[in-house]
């Protein structure tokens, strides 16, 4: 292989679309979502900071883990999280551009996103504890009920654009129309997918402050639960981004930077509602949810479906 | 599935105040609880048997940090009919629009406290933001926000002149628009219903049984209430409503305390206005005679008992204190039983638990 | 009492008035009570935060406001009225003769209630608006309010 090869290798490694293009993206969108929900509670909010602070702040905490837990295990876990949604943003593009791209790119994509819901549930498991063990049974029961709104809602645009591949998809949408405005239902079940798969308000019942006290993650402290908040940021970020390509196209302008200033206010646009439905409601019932999911969602997706095959027709 | 046990506290994020429930859990449903008290016990009563009557005014106010002008209230009407004093009319007054304020400020906590256990951060920032009117307030009275003072046995020893007077009724003003708006939401919003109805149940017979008190025993639908059923001054001139429920629930409980602090709105509106002129203390001797003295009043969550007995002396031979915290907690095992984990946290808020007062 | 029974008797006291049954004001459209909060979040956007920026910024307090103690050391008598109603024991009068005599405060002690400044007669020791006191020894806060030695008055000292 050539230096060059290799140089470029690096580079997209490293800093974009690598490691620290989406570290500074998942610290901007913690920063982001905390600066608006505290400025709807009539509070200050954080410095722009304030996220990486906290994790230079968490790695110099202790890291103690109860006795009969397995450490490697506890260890490769967050680590696994946070892999995965590095690989997956491979495949997504940004700002018009994937570093990969293949025809059903989409189904790795979703498959990838949730295993982090799979190592929440197993650390559960690892580490013991009556909180950690309700926290992942609970975060397992949740995956059930958005998950399959989830996939449904982003096989519609799947499904209009005649192509499994994010990369596709974005520019069929581009050229036609975007998603938000011609299947606004789908874009609504994909925004309640998210909020679950990210476990926030009001879908953070695994982690649950006056319940759970902090799920799966209670008995985690020091640098691997620096690791586990990466993880989640970045699974979120690469959410986000995933939603923006699936619904309101990847590459309007020709220019990268106009590009680039789109994307960035596009994804906006979706933390915005994301923090926004966190402002408005409260916590759902775990019952509620799966109810809310098996008997509301997943009818309204299949609905959805077949005014997309009544269109596409 | 497997029975395991749930501990809430004595340290939980759910709890204020510590106080140990073990829950008996399978799959989701709670079966049983054991409730354990006495994290927060101070020995109060028996410290007041070592000071003067003077002193045990300062004592008796921190038993609870909410309700603690209702607690020197009680004590100091006690040691006044032990001793034969009558305090002045706008020493009552004034003691009254403290009492009422300071429902006005535990029922808005209590709202933010039920709102964050729910998950619902919103409604409790803005009900501890419209909280904080009223702690203006008081701290424009008294000079402490949160432990007033303001009782000396015999009267009280703050005054109001004409304008603060006035700036106490625009203050007030604001402070009503702000519960309108509370009491909308509690009212409407849809999340916050679902979460509460339903949950908690206590029918009015359990009630009678565990001799709940308060706002509980009002949502249950036993129609009680000190300031209307035992005629004094202020309250027996002073136009105002009991809410009550039937329904029990959390839900009940919830709009009950909603409603009434409009209600002691409306009272600190009349009592203000309505303030008759005159001294607001009578001077008090340091020794009370010997005999006993029972007073009752009724705090944010329900009737406060204080018995003082005299010997002679300077200082009481007995104090007891039976807090309205207790009667609601024993309930709690009864309410918790065959409710989902979810809801655990919901049932706690909703009984409005003041441990510092069950403890003393 | 069953609940018809309650109901019975609430409806009862209802007609002799100062009782109301608990209803939920007016009829929220369905497609409203989702987005309940929405006006209320705006309206919180538009004021901005409502913190106070201490200590970053000034802390307005009351007059009423019961801080520390202090002491006009002319007016003390030595009568030890304060010490003797103080309720957390903080004030201590060491005497030796009837113009020989200290007064010690220990804020660490200090409930802050006020009940010293009610109980002299003189009107020598009241609080103040002074709060800001942290310290990781809480012997070096300890006072001595007023120190007389015979005929001369001194000046007041802390320790």
């Amino acid at each position: 292989m050539a230096f060059g090869d290799v140089g470029a290798a690096l580079v997209a490694w490293f800093l974009y679309p690598g490691f620290l293009f989406l570290f500074a993206c998942a610290w901007a969108f913690e920063w982001f979502d905390r600066l608006t929900i505290a400025r709807s509670q009539a509070r200050v909010g954080p410095p722009w900071f304030q996220p990486l602070a906290d994790l230079i702040k968490l790695l110099a905490k202790e890291d103690l883990m109860p006795t009969g837990t397995k450490e490697v295990l506890a260890a490769g876990l967050p680590m696994l999280a946070l892999a995965s949604s590095l690989t997956a943003v491979l495949y997504v593009p940004i700002a018009g551009r994937a570093a990969l791209s293949f025809e059903g790119d989409l189904i790795v994509v979703l498959f990838l996103l949730s295993l982090p819901a799979l190592c929440y549930f197993l650390a559960g498991r690892v580490t013991g504890g009556v909180y950690s063990l309700l926290g992942g049974n609970r975060s397992l029961l949740q995956y059930f009920s958005y998950e399959v709104p989830f996939m449904i809602a982003l096989s519609g645009p799947a499904i209009l654009g005649g192509s499994w591949s994010i990369a596709q998809i974005a520019q069929h949408q581009d050229a036609t129309g975007w998603g938000l405005l011609v299947q606004p239902l789908g874009f609504l079940l994909a925004i309640i997918g998210l909020i679950g798969k990210l476990k926030r308000d009001p879908l953070d019942i695994p982690k649950a402050k006056s319940e759970m006290v902090a799920g799966s993650l209670t008995e985690y402290s020091g640098r691997k639960l620096a690791l586990w908040h990466l993880a989640m940021n970045v699974q979120a970020v690469v959410g986000v981004f995933l939603l923006v390509n699936a619904f309101m196209g990847g590459q309007s302008f020709h220019q990268p930077l106009l590009n680039g200033v789109g994307f960035a206010l596009r994804s906006l646009l979706i933390v915005f509602a994301l923090s926004g439905s966190s402002v408005l409601y409260a916590r759902l019932r775990i019952d509620q949810l799966a109810n809310l999911g098996w008997r509301v969602l997943a009818p309204l997706g299949l609905l959805q479906i077949l005014v997309i095959l009544g269109i596409g027709r | 599935m497997r029975r395991i046990t749930i501990p809430i506290g004595p340290q939980h994020p759910l709890l204020k105040e510590p106080v140990s429930f073990l829950l008996d859990v399978e799959g989701e449903q709670v079966l049983d609880s054991v409730l354990r008290l006495g994290y927060v016990h101070r020995g109060i009563e028996r410290l007041a048997q070592e000071r003067s009557y003077v002193q045990i005014v300062h004592l008796v106010e921190r038993v609870c940090g909410i309700c603690s002008h209702v607690h020197t209230t009680t004590y100091c009407k006690a040691v006044e009919s032990l001793m034969g004093l009558e305090v002045p009319e706008r020493g009552v007054y004034l003691r009254a629009l403290l009492c009422e304020l300071e429902r006005i400020h535990s029922h808005m906590l209590w709202l933010g406290v039920l709102a964050m256990n729910m998950g619902f951060d919103t409604v409790f920032m803005y009900a501890w933001r419209d909280r904080e009117i009223v702690l203006d307030m008081m701290e424009d009275l008294s000079g402490g926000r949160v432990s007033h003072a303001v009782n000396v046995i015999g009267g009280v020893r703050i005054d109001l002149d004409e304008e603060q007077r006035k700036d106490m009724l625009a203050r007030l003003a604001q402070l009503e628009q702000q519960v309108l708006r509370a009491k909308n939401v509690v009212e409407h919003e849809r999340s916050l219903r679902a979460r509460t109805e339903g949950i908690g149940i206590l029918t009015p017979e359990q009630a009678k049984q565990y001799c709940v008190v308060g706002p509980v025993a009002r949502a249950s639908g036993l129609d009680m209430d000190l300031r209307r059923d035992m005629p004094h001054l202020p309250y027996s001139e002073l136009d105002f409503e009991v809410i009550t429920h039937d329904a029990g629930d959390v839900w009940a409980r919830t709009l009950v305390r909603v409603l009434e602090t409009v209600e002691s709105v409306h009272l600190c509106r009349q009592i203000l206005e309505n303030l008759p002129d005159g001294p607001v203390s009578v001077r008090a001797k340091r020794r009370a005679p010997e005999g006993e003295a029972i007073t009752r009043t009724e705090a944010p969550r329900g009737e406060v008992i204080y018995y003082v007995r005299g010997d002679g002396s300077e200082s009481p031979a007995r104090l007891k204190i039976r807090t309205p915290t207790l009667t609601t907690l024993i309930t709690l095992p009864e309410q918790l039983r065959n409710v989902a984990v979810a809801d655990v946290s919901v049932v706690l808020s909703g009984v409005d638990l003041c441990i510092a007062c069950a403890d003393r | 009492m069953s609940r018809s029974d309650a109901r019975q008797s609430v409806a009862e006291q209802e007609k002799s008035g100062r009782v109301r049954e608990a209803q939920v004001s007016g009829e929220g459209s369905a497609l409203r009570s989702f987005f309940y909060l929405l006006p209320g979040v705006l309206r919180t956007l538009r004021n901005g935060p409502s913190t106070v920026s201490f200590p970053f910024g000034p802390l307005e307090l009351p007059k009423s406001f019961r801080g520390r103690v202090e002491i006009d050391a002319d007016k003390c008598r030595g009568c030890s009225l304060c010490v003797r109603d103080c309720p957390a024991f903080a004030l201590e009068l060491r005497r030796e003769s009837r113009d020989v005599f200290q007064l010690i405060y220990y804020p660490d002690r200090c409930a802050y209630c006020g009940q010293c400044e009610l109980s002299c007669n003189f009107g020598a020791i009241r609080l103040s608006n002074d709060f800001t006191e942290g310290t990781s020894d809480p012997s070096s806060l300890t006072t001595v309010l007023v120190s007389r030695n015979g005929k001369e008055n001194e000046e007041p000292s802390s320790s």
